[in-house]
C-alpha cells in the first residue's frame, strides 16, 4: 500500500510538471501582455518595448520558465499583473469562495439526487421513477448561465427573496449553488437509480430477500452501501466539473472565485496567474482522484485484491 | 454543462457484441420515452437539413426598420416573423432553424472526431501497452488537467473563431474521455480467456483487435458519443456565453442564447428564451435516446 | 407514467415561458407623490452620512493612478486622489484643485503652479511640492500603463508650494491633461514604492481607501480632514464589480446598488417606470468609425481612391443603424471632432445616405461592379458594435462592395488590439476613440499618425501638416480655425467611414443626488449625497 502511494505521488508530480510546461507554452500563444497593460493613448512602439523589457517578457523562454519555477518552489507563485499582488495571495482569497460554492452545490445535488435515485430505482416504472428521470434530464438540458439569469429575475427582481449578486452571506450562495448543482443532479440521479436497479437484481440481494430479510433491511444494508460505491466514483469527477462550471456561474452572480479569476487572468494575459491557477486546479483534481480511489477501496474490498 | 461519463470503473462481465437491429427496434418500441427522444432527434436532423426550405427568411437578412419585434402572438408582433426579430431585424425563427445546422455539425463531427481520436489512442494504448500506453495515458492526463477555458482562449487567439475550429476544439478536448473508456475496455477484454485463447492459437493481433475487441467497444462508445453530442451542443452555448463561439454573425444556438441573454432582463426575453428551449429540447431528445442506447448496447446494464 | 412525464415537461416549459413574459412588477406603480416630494427637500448633509454603492462593469485593473488604465479604474482613483487641477463637468472649465493658480510661459513650455497649503494626505502628512515630484517619478516607471505620459514631464521645485512643470514636447492640451495626474504621497512612494500604492493607496482626495476584495468590492470612507471643507457628503462609498449586464440591471431594480452605467438603449428603456430608478443620459465624447488602411493591408486596394472612400460613406445608412440598434440615441458623426471639442464645425453635415451616389462614385472610380475587401471588428469591446459592423457590411454589400469571405472578421478584443498595433487588420476595421482633454488632437494623432502610432493605419501628409500646426498653436481661437479646416479636408477626403457618437445611459436610485458623470464617463463623488 505504501509503495503504491509513493508511486502515485511520483506520477502526480510528473503530471504536474508536464501540466506546468504545457500551460507555460500555451498561455504565451495568446499574445503580448504589455499590449493590454498599456494605456491606449500612450501606446507608442518605443514605450511598449520598454514595458516588455521591464516586465521581463523579452527574456528567453528558458529564463522565464526557470524564474517561474523558482517562484513555485518558493511558494509565492509569482506576481500577478492583473491582480497586482502575489499570485498565491490572490488565489488563497478566491479559493474558499469557490470551494464553498461547489461544496454547497454538491450538497444540494446529493440531497436531491440520492433520495430520488433510490426511490426511482426501487420503484421502476412508477410515476416517481418518471419524475426522477425527468429531474435528471432537465438538470442536464438546461444551460446553467441561462437558468442562473432566470433565477435572478424571479427570486431577486420579482420576489425580492434573495440578493441578485455577490457573496454577502449565506443567502447569496443559494441561487448560485443551486444553478451550479443542476448538471450534477442529473448525473447523480441517473447513477443512483441505475446502481440501485443493478444491485436489486443481483443474486445476493435476491438471496437475502428469499432468506426473509425485510425490505428495509435489504435496502439499508446492501443497496445503500453498494450504491455509494457507484456514487463515489463520480462525485469526485463531478467536483472537478463544478469547478469548470463556476466560470459561468461566478460571472453571472459576480462572485470573485476561482472561475472568475481564471477568466480574468486568461483574458488579460496574466501568464503567471494562469500558470498558478492551473497548478492549483490540477493539484486539486489529482487529490480528488486520489481520495476517490481510497474511498473506493474502503467501500469495495474487492478492489484491493486486484 | 458537463460531459456525461459512464463510470468505467465498475466491474463488468464479458459479453458478446450486442444484438441485431431488428431486436433493437423491438426494444425501442417498448420504451416510449426513447421513441420520443428518437422523434425529437429525427426532427432536429430534419430541421437542420431542411433549414433553407423551412426558414421563412434568410437568417442573415437584416432590416433595420423592423428590429426587436416580439413573437407574433404578443402585442406588436406579426406572423411575418413568428418568433420575432433581433436587434438587426433578422428573423429569429429562421436563425434558430439555421442554428440547428451549426449545432448538428458541432455535435456530430465533434463527437465523431473525439470518438475517432479516442478510439485510436485507446486501442493503441490498451493493446500495445508499454511505452505507447504510458505516452497515451500521459497525454490524456495532461489534456484533462489543463483547464478547458485556457484551451478555448488559446484556440481563439491562435487560429481564430470558426465553425471548423470549434469542432476541432471539442473533438480534441473530448477525445481523452473516449481514450480512457476505450483503453479500459481493451485491457479488460485482453485479459479474458477468450481473447487470450485466440491469441494463443496464433491469430494475428490486428485481426483479434478488429474482430473481437472493436465490436465489443461499439456499445459503450456509441452510448458515450450520444451523450457527448448533446454535451457539445451545450458546450457551444457555453462558448457563446464567453463570447468565444463561432463568429457573431453565424446563427448558432450558443450565439443566439448569449446575445439574447442581455435582452432577458431588458424587455426582450424571446431573444434568449427560444434558443434556450431549442437547446434544451434537442439535448433532452438526445439524452432520452442515449439512455435507451445505453440500456440496449452497454453490456453492463443489459439483461 | 409517460403522460405525466410529458405533462411535467410541458409545465416546466410553460412556467419558464410565463416567468419570462410576465409584465414588470406592479411595484412600478407604487412610487407615490409624497416620496418624490420628500426626495427633493433636503440638501447635502452637514456631516458625512450614508453609503453609496456603485456598480462597476468590471473589476478595476489597478487603483494606482498611473496604472488605472480603464475608465472605471480611473473613477475609483478619482475619489481617493486629487489632481493639481480639476474640470467642471458641466461647463468644461478648468478649476483649481491641489493647485490654486497657474501661469503659462509665452512658448507654452513652462507651467508654474501655486500649490494649495494646508492640504493633508489620508495618513496625516501634509501636501507640498515634493509630492508633485514623487507623482511624476512614480508614474514614469516603464511597467505603468501611462508611463510615457509621466516621463514626458520634468518637475522643478521652486519652493514648498510652487512647482514648475515642463513638458518635453509642446502640448497645447497640457493644462487639461493636468486634471488626470493624481497626486500621490511622496512619503508613501519613498517607503513602499509603486507596489505599496497598488495595495494601500494614500491620496489627498475626498475619500480614503479602506479595503479592496478583488472582484467583490472596493470600500472607501469619507476623509474628514479633506481640504474642501464640508465635503465629502457621503460617509462611505462602495464599488461593486458586476461583469454581467443583466445582473447589474437586476441589482439596480432591487436597490442593492445605487448607480449602474454602460447600459444599452434596450436596457435603459426596460428601466422606464421602475419604481425608485431614474435615468441619466449624456452624450459621449467618443467617435465610432470604420478605418481605412493605406499603410499596410490597404495598399493597392480600391480604398486608396478617394471616390471609393466617399462612396462608402454615402453607402451606409447611419440613421437607420442608430435608430434600429440604439433607439435613435446617438449623434451621427460628420468627422473626428465632436461638438464637445474645440473647433467643432457645426456647418458640416454628416454624409447623407445615398446609395445611388455611392454607386455612381464607384463607377467613376472604375468599380461599376463593386469589389470585395476584408473587414474586421472587435468582439465584446463596445456596446452593440458587433451588430453595427454587421449592419455596415450589409449596406456595403448593397452597393456592390462585398466583405471578403462573406462575413466581417470578428476577433476577440485582445487579439484585435494586437493585430491593430501590428497593422495586420484588414483594410477596413471598426473602432472607436474617446477624448478626455476636450480636444480631438489626441485621437486625431492616435488614429492618423502613420507608422509611429500603434493604432493608426493611415498616413496623409496634408493631415500631418495640420496636426503639426495644431499642436504648436497655443492660441485656442487660431487652433479652432485649424481644426475646422482639417475637418473640412477630412470630410472631402475621408480616412474613415464616420459613424456616430453614442449617448451614454446610466441608471441611479432616485435618492442619489449630485452625481454628474461627464462626457467620458468620469465623475467626482465628493459632490454626491443621498437624500432622506
Amino acid at each position: 500500500m505504501q509503495r503504491y502511494l509513493w508511486a502515485r505521488l511520483l506520477q502526480s508530480l510528473l503530471l504536474l510538471a508536464g501540466v506546468l510546461v504545457l500551460v507555460f507554452w500555451l498561455v504565451r500563444l495568446t499574445g503580448d501582455p504589455a499590449a493590454l497593460l498599456i494605456a491606449r493613448d500612450f501606446a507608442d512602439t518605443a514605450q511598449l518595448e520598454e514595458m516588455r523589457q521591464a516586465l521581463g517578457l523579452n527574456d528567453p523562454l528558458g529564463v522565464q520558465f526557470v524564474r517561474y519555477a523558482g517562484d513555485v518552489f518558493s511558494g509565492e507563485l509569482g506576481y500577478s499583473l492583473r491582480f497586482r499582488q502575489p499570485a498565491r495571495e490572490a488565489i488563497l482569497a478566491a479559493l474558499p469562495i469557490t470551494l464553498l460554492l461547489s461544496t454547497a452545490a454538491m450538497a444540494i445535488a446529493l440531497g436531491v439526487a440520492v433520495p430520488l435515485g433510490i426511490w426511482g430505482g426501487n420503484h421502476p416504472g412508477s410515476w416517481i421513477d418518471g419524475l426522477t428521470r425527468l429531474v435528471g434530464l432537465l438538470g442536464q438540458v438546461t444551460p446553467t448561465f441561462w437558468l442562473a439569469m432566470i433565477l435572478i429575475w424571479l427570486f431577486a427582481v420579482q420576489l425580492r427573496w434573495l440578493p441578485s449578486f455577490g457573496v454577502d452571506g449565506p443567502s447569496s450562495f443559494l441561487m448560485p449553488a443551486f444553478a451550479l448543482s443542476i448538471g450534477a443532479v442529473g448525473q447523480l440521479v441517473r447513477l443512483t437509480r441505475a446502481a440501485v436497479l443493478e444491485i436489486r437484481s443481483e443474486d445476493y440481494i435476491r438471496t437475502a430477500r428469499s432468506k426473509g430479510l425485510s425490505e428495509y433491511a435489504v435496502g439499508a444494508q446492501h443497496i445503500a452501501r453498494n450504491a455509494s460505491i457507484a456514487l463515489v466514483s463520480v462525485v469526485g469527477i463531478q467536483f472537478t466539473y463544478l469547478l469548470a462550471g463556476s466560470v459561468y456561474i461566478e460571472s453571472v452572480f459576480a462572485i470573485p472565485g476561482i472561475g472568475w479569476m481564471l477568466n480574468e487572468s486568461i483574458r488579460n494575459r496574466d501568464f503567471v496567474m494562469v500558470q498558478s491557477l492551473t497548478l492549483f486546479i490540477a493539484t486539486f483534481a489529482i487529490l480528488i482522484h486520489l481520495a476517490t480511489d481510497i474511498a473506493y477501496g474502503v467501500l469495495d474490498p474487492r478492489i484491493r485484491h486486484r | 454543462m458537463q460531459p456525461v461519463v459512464a463510470s468505467a470503473a465498475v466491474a463488468q462481465p464479458f459479453t458478446e457484441p450486442p444484438g441485431q437491429l431488428a431486436h433493437m427496434f423491438r426494444l425501442l418500441r417498448r420504451d416510449r420515452l426513447a421513441v420520443m427522444g428518437l422523434l425529437i432527434l429525427v426532427g432536429f436532423v430534419l430541421v437542420a437539413l431542411g433549414a433553407p426550405w423551412l426558414a421563412p427568411h434568410d437568417p442573415v437578412a437584416q432590416n433595420l426598420r423592423t428590429t426587436k419585434l416580439p413573437p407574433a402572438w404578443q402585442a406588436g408582433g406579426t406572423w411575418e416573423h413568428p418568433l420575432g426579430t433581433d436587434r438587426l431585424g433578422r428573423d429569429l425563427l429562421s436563425r434558430i432553424l439555421h442554428g440547428a445546422r451549426v449545432s448538428l455539425l458541432v455535435g456530430v463531427f465533434g463527437a465523431a472526431l473525439a470518438g475517432l481520436l479516442g478510439l485510436v489512442a485507446g486501442l493503441l494504448a490498451g493493446y500495445l501497452g508499454g511505452w505507447v500506453d504510458a505516452l497515451v495515458t500521459a497525454g490524456v492526463n495532461l489534456l484533462l488537467a489543463v483547464p478547458y477555458l485556457v484551451l478555448v482562449i488559446v484556440v481563439a487567439a491562435v487560429v481564430g473563431r470558426s465553425l471548423l475550429n470549434v469542432i476541432l476544439l471539442f473533438g480534441i478536448t473530448t477525445a481523452p474521455i473516449f481514450a480512457r473508456v476505450t483503453r479500459g475496455e481493451v485491457l479488460r477484454l485482453r485479459n479474458t480467456a477468450f481473447v487470450e485463447a485466440t491469441l494463443a492459437v496464433g491469430t494475428p493481433s490486428a485481426r483479434v483487435l478488429w474482430r473481437h475487441i472493436v465490436p465489443n467497444l461499439t456499445g459503450p462508445l456509441v452510448t458515450l458519443a450520444t451523450f457527448e453530442m448533446s454535451a457539445m451542443i451545450f458546450y457551444e452555448a457555453g462558448l457563446g456565453f464567453l463570447g468565444l463561439s463561432v463568429p457573431p454573425n453565424v446563427p448558432s444556438w450558443g450565439n443566439l442564447l448569449a446575445v439574447g441573454r442581455e435582452s432577458l432582463m431588458a424587455g426582450m426575453p424571446w431573444l434568449s428564451l427560444y434558443p434556450g428551449l431549442a437547446i434544451a429540447l434537442t439535448a433532452l431528445g438526445i439524452n432520452l435516446l442515449g439512455d435507451w442506447l445505453r440500456d440496449v448496447l452497454d453490456p453492463r446494464t443489459r439483461r | 407514467m409517460h403522460r405525466k412525464f410529458l405533462t411535467v415537461v410541458v409545465l416546466w416549459i410553460l412556467l419558464t415561458l410565463s416567468a419570462c413574459v410576465a409584465p414588470a412588477s406592479p411595484a412600478a406603480e407604487e412610487a407615490t407623490a409624497e416620496e418624490a416630494a420628500a426626495a427633493e427637500v433636503a440638501g447635502p448633509p452637514s456631516t458625512p452620512t450614508g453609503t453609496l454603492i456603485v456598480a462597476l462593469p468590471l473589476d478595476p485593473n489597478s487603483i494606482n493612478p498611473p496604472n488605472a488604465a480603464e475608465r472605471m479604474a480611473g473613477n475609483v482613483v478619482n475619489q481617493i486622489f486629487d489632481s493639481l487641477l480639476a474640470v467642471d463637468n458641466v461647463t468644461g472649465d478648468l478649476l483649481p484643485s491641489l493647485a490654486t493658480g497657474w501661469e503659462v510661459s509665452e512658448d507654452g513650455m513652462e507651467y508654474t503652479l501655486t500649490l494649495r497649503e494646508g492640504v493633508l494626505f489620508h495618513d496625516g502628512t501634509p501636501f507640498n511640492a515634493e509630492d508633485v515630484v514623487a507623482t511624476f517619478a512614480a508614474g514614469a516607471d516603464p511597467v505603468n500603463a501611462y508611463a510615457s505620459g509621466y516621463a514626458n514631464v520634468t518637475v522643478e521645485v521652486i519652493d514648498d508650494y510652487t512647482v514648475k512643470l515642463m513638458p518635453t514636447e509642446p502640448d497645447v492640451t497640457f493644462l487639461r491633461t493636468l486634471t488626470g495626474y493624481n497626486i500621490i504621497s511622496a512619503e508613501q512612494f519613498a517607503a513602499e514604492g509603486n507596489l505599496g500604492i497598488e495595495t494601500n493607496p494614500i491620496g489627498a482626495g475626498p475619500f480614503k481607501f479602506v479595503e479592496w476584495n478583488k472582484g467583490d468590492r472596493i470600500v472607501l470612507q469619507a476623509f474628514e480632514e479633506y481640504w474642501d471643507a464640508g465635503k465629502p457628503y457621503l460617509a462611505e462609498v462602495i464599488f461593486r464589480p458586476i461583469p454581467e449586464s443583466a445582473t447589474r440591471l437586476a441589482a439596480i431594480q432591487t436597490g442593492e446598488v445605487h448607480i449602474i452605467n454602460r447600459l444599452n438603449a434596450d436596457e435603459a428603456s426596460s428601466l422606464e417606470g421602475v419604481a425608485g430608478v431614474e435615468q441619466i443620459t449624456y452624450p459621449a465624447d467618443r467617435v465610432y468609425y470604420i478605418a481605412f488602411n493605406n499603410l499596410t493591408t490597404g495598399v493597392g486596394q480600391p480604398t486608396e481612391d478617394v471616390r471609393v472612400r466617399q462612396a462608402m460613406n454615402y453607402a451606409v445608412d447611419r440613421q437607420a443603424i442608430v435608430d434600429g440598434i440604439f433607439g435613435g440615441n446617438a449623434r451621427l458623426s460628420s468627422g473626428f471632432v465632436t461638438p464637445w471639442n474645440l473647433g467643432f464645425d457645426e456647418a458640416l453635415a454628416p454624409y447623407p445616405y445615398d446609395p445611388e451616389k455611392a454607386r455612381a462614385l464607384l463607377a467613376e472610380a472604375g468599380y461599376p461592379e463593386g469589389f470585395s475587401i476584408g473587414m474586421a471588428c472587435p468582439i465584446g469591446a463596445y456596446t452593440s458594435f458587433e451588430d453595427v459592423c454587421q449592419a455596415i457590411a450589409n449596406y456595403l454589400g448593397e452597393v456592390g462592395i462585398a466583405v471578403e469571405g462573406d462575413e466581417v472578421e470578428f476577433l476577440e478584443s485582445g487579439v484585435y488590439w494586437d493585430r491593430q498595433a501590428a497593422k495586420e487588420l484588414p483594410p477596413l476595421f471598426g473602432d472607436s476613440w474617446s477624448a478626455s482633454v476636450g480636444e480631438a488632437l489626441p485621437r486625431l494623432t492616435g488614429a492618423l499618425g502613420g507608422m509611429s502610432e500603434s493604432y493608426s493605419a493611415w498616413s496623409d501628409p496634408a493631415i500631418d501638416d495640420y496636426l503639426t500646426s495644431i499642436s504648436a498653436e497655443f492660441d485656442p481661437e487660431a487652433r479652432a480655425v485649424l481644426y475646422q479646416e482639417l475637418q473640412q479636408m477630412m470630410f472631402e477626403d475621408p480616412p474613415f467611414i464616420y459613424l456616430y457618437e453614442p449617448i451614454s445611459f446610466e441608471a441611479i436610485r432616485e435618492e442619489v443626488e449630485g452625481y454628474v458623470p461627464d462626457s467620458v464617463e468620469q465623475y467626482y463623488l465628493k459632490n454626491a449625497y443621498l437624500s432622506e
